[in-house]
């Protein structure tokens, strides 16, 4: 399984993952050559997605670091179980247990509280786990500095323990929004993905997929009014998410076709700035509306569904 | 897959991965010979596998994209030119002796030079100015203020209070809010288990960061040395500061700053700053600090200061562009005017309007109170955190 390009696209889409050659490739490269990837791209493409889909194809576990400012060893890596080491202390008090014996005990592994990072190095399971690093960009110099070293050779020193090394390295994934560069020698480490918006074919298979009774004319005119939207200048242009959303909450209110109504109904699904919002108001979304019924013959007669 | 047809594909992709060094993206021997190993992992007739096998190993961000797909289709028609109909998937190349290091190093020197003379070229291009610039070298110290002495000490007093934020670290003090127990714990361990130290934690201080941008075009001039002074105090109160003055262009003068005393660093703004007292191109000296230098100074989300009376000759539409994408990088923005501290002021010309709604403090800038007043700005952002 997953022995050419071939295969990790078809297991993807299996797993109801809609995505091109591009992605694919990189995702056999870093399986072949264990290395991590660092996938960018605007917020609501999929990014978080493509662990997610690995993981499950691979059958593993998937473990997920979310990062922040101010993020750190302790709760990225390891943390001591600080109240279960003062009840064994008082325990070993009253049971009158040698002084060597209470220390070694308190900082053995029972007492170490696993945080993303140690879970995926201390995974015992045959199947090396999936480790998703998401949103790398938030966290700050300190820590990218820190996770540089635990990806170079996926071992960690507790002071109390020792040197603890991974029996499988995980995959890796990190996600960026860029919303700052990262550092380059982390970037050197990985390997480079970054994600478009889909095109209108591959946003009409994904809704598709993900949403499978939806109606032909709603899936085309939806698609083909996000393609429209994302071509104005808007503070933040809705991603795929924002279409899946919007697909289901047309569904639920019983809309079988786009009109300026369910449009203005809904647009909270689409729009999420004020802005945006006001935007398109002023700028006339039924001008959008009418632009798509009239090509939607055309469209729907063009593309055949996947 | 076959040596020889290995070691040629290699020697050529050594000299692409030195086209794209050189084009700037940041190729180290690691990604090469990732590269290479990757290649042995893909069908090689296959176009767009081999383009995007490369691509992830040798980009590292998605302006890279472009220059990639430029070298890159140079490099596959050279290839196939060099390797011809041997880079079809049923080809069985004969074995033989792989690539020696000298000779997949070895590159034309016509061709080096070549590239060269492109850098040069591509230079000369960036530096070309706009014509409306008024070229004086103009000597600053002509001005000779009367109270500098109280000044200086009012700023410096001032911008000591300033110079930090309070980040979401940690570090152990005697009258932290916060109990450490992870420290406590340790120390408990010392006395067989029993709490007699308790260690607390409070926040730590982390330098605040703060980028100035500061326009000294011909309506500026009353106030721009006095403006300058201050900014001069305020590089060495922050350490994480960043300054640029623009008229019609922008220039960094952080360095000049950092390196110098006062009247040295003003020589050598004076000589630096091209289009002192010319005109205003606001929104185009923004849309420079947007591409150029934003990106890189954005981390730790910096307090972003503008300067300038707000006269604008640009087109507004450009000017509300990018005070949005300004916006957006900062984590306050804060707008100073130096005329907004004469009586009956209104901020009504067409620049100041259009950036108005961006903008999260709007002060004078020409007073000493004026000034306060954005000490106290700065100093509620650092206790926020």
């Amino acid at each position: 399984m997953l022995a050419t390009i071939e295969e990790v696209q078809s297991a993807m889409e299996g797993a109801k993952y809609i995505t091109d050659r591009s992605t694919a490739t990189v995702l056999y490269l870093s399986l072949k050559l264990g290395k991590p990837i660092l996938v960018e791209g605007e917020a609501g493409v999929g990014k978080t997605e493509i662990a997610k889909v690995l993981a499950q194809i691979l059958a593993t576990r998937l473990i997920r670091l979310q990062c922040y400012e101010g993020l750190d060893v302790n709760t990225s890596l390891y943390e001591w179980n600080y109240p279960r080491q003062i009840l064994w202390m008082k325990q070993a008090e009253i049971c009158e247990l040698p002084q060597e014996k209470v220390g070694k005990g308190i900082f053995s592994q029972d007492f170490l509280i696993r945080r993303p990072l140690l879970e995926a190095i201390l995974n015992e399971s045959a199947k090396p786990p999936v480790l998703l690093i998401d949103e790398i960009d938030r966290s700050d110099e300190e820590f990218e500095a820190f996770l540089l070293e635990v990806l170079s050779d996926f071992q960690v020193t507790i002071p109390e323990i020792g040197t603890l090394k991974a029996k499988h390295r995980p995959h890796v994934i990190l996600t960026s929004n860029r919303t700052r560069e990262l550092h380059d020698a982390l970037k050197r480490r990985c390997l480079y993905h970054w994600i478009d918006y889909p095109s209108l074919e591959k946003e009409r298979r994904i809704v598709l997929a993900k949403v499978p009774g939806v109606r032909q004319t709603l899936l085309n005119q939806v698609c083909l009014f996000m393609q429209r939207v994302r071509e104005k200048d808007l503070f933040k242009r809705p991603g795929i998410a924002e279409t899946l959303d919007w697909v289901q909450a047309l569904m639920a209110l019983g809309k079988e076709e786009l009109d300026a109504a369910a449009v203005r109904e809904t647009s909270g699904c689409i729009f999420k700035y004020y802005e945006d919002l006001k935007l398109m108001e002023e700028s006339g979304a039924e001008n959008l509306i009418t632009l798509i019924s009239r090509r939607d013959d055309l469209t729907g007669a063009q593309i055949p569904c996947a | 897959m076959q040596d020889t047809r290995k070691g040629e594909i290699l020697s050529h992709l050594l000299r692409f991965a030195r086209r794209l060094k050189e084009k700037g993206l940041k190729i180290t021997p690691g990604r090469v010979i990732d590269a290479a190993r990757c290649l042995e992992l893909i069908d090689l007739s296959i176009r767009r596998d081999f383009a995007e096998t490369l691509k992830a190993n040798f980009i590292s961000s998605r302006e890279h994209l472009s220059v990639f797909a430029e070298l890159f289709e140079e490099f596959w028609s050279q290839m196939r030119e060099a390797l011809g109909s041997r880079i079809v998937p049923s080809e069985e190349g004969t074995g033989g002796e792989g690539v020696s290091g000298e000779k997949t190093l070895a590159l034309p020197e016509a061709e080096e030079s070549a590239a060269e003379r492109e850098g040069a070229e591509e230079e000369k291009l960036m530096t070309g100015y706009s014509p409306q610039e008024v070229l004086t070298g103009k000597d600053f110290s002509q001005f000779a203020p009367e109270d500098w002495g109280i000044l200086e000490r009012e700023l410096a007093r001032l911008l000591s209070q300033l110079a930090t934020k309070v980040s979401r670290r940690r570090k152990p003090s005697a009258h932290g809010r916060e109990m450490d127990f992870r420290r406590s714990m340790k120390r408990a361990a010392r006395y067989r288990g029993e709490w007699i130290e308790l260690i607390r934690r409070k926040p730590k201080i982390k330098p605040l960061k703060v980028i100035v941008i500061c326009d000294v075009s011909g309506s500026m001039d009353a106030s721009a040395r006095f403006l300058l002074r201050f900014l001069f105090g305020m590089e060495k109160a922050f350490k994480q500061s960043e300054f640029f003055v623009f008229s019609t262009r922008l220039t960094r003068i952080t360095d000049i700053f950092r390196r110098n005393r006062w009247t040295q660093a003003l020589a050598d703004i004076s000589r630096r700053v091209r289009d002192w007292s010319g005109g205003t191109q606001i929104g185009r000296c923004l849309k420079i600090f947007n591409e150029r230098y934003a990106r890189g100074m954005a981390a730790g989300s910096p307090v972003i200061i503008l300067i300038s009376d707000g006269w604008d000759r640009g087109e507004p539409e450009l000017l509300e562009k990018e005070m949005k994408r300004l916006r957006r990088r900062s984590r306050r923005l804060i707008w100073l005017n130096p005329l907004l501290g004469t009586p009956d002021y209104q901020p009504l010309c067409q620049g100041m309007r259009t950036a108005l709604p961006y903008i999260d403090y709007f002060l004078p800038a020409t007073t000493l109170k004026g000034l306060k007043v954005m000490g106290d700005v700065l100093l509620a952002q650092s206790a926020k955190g």
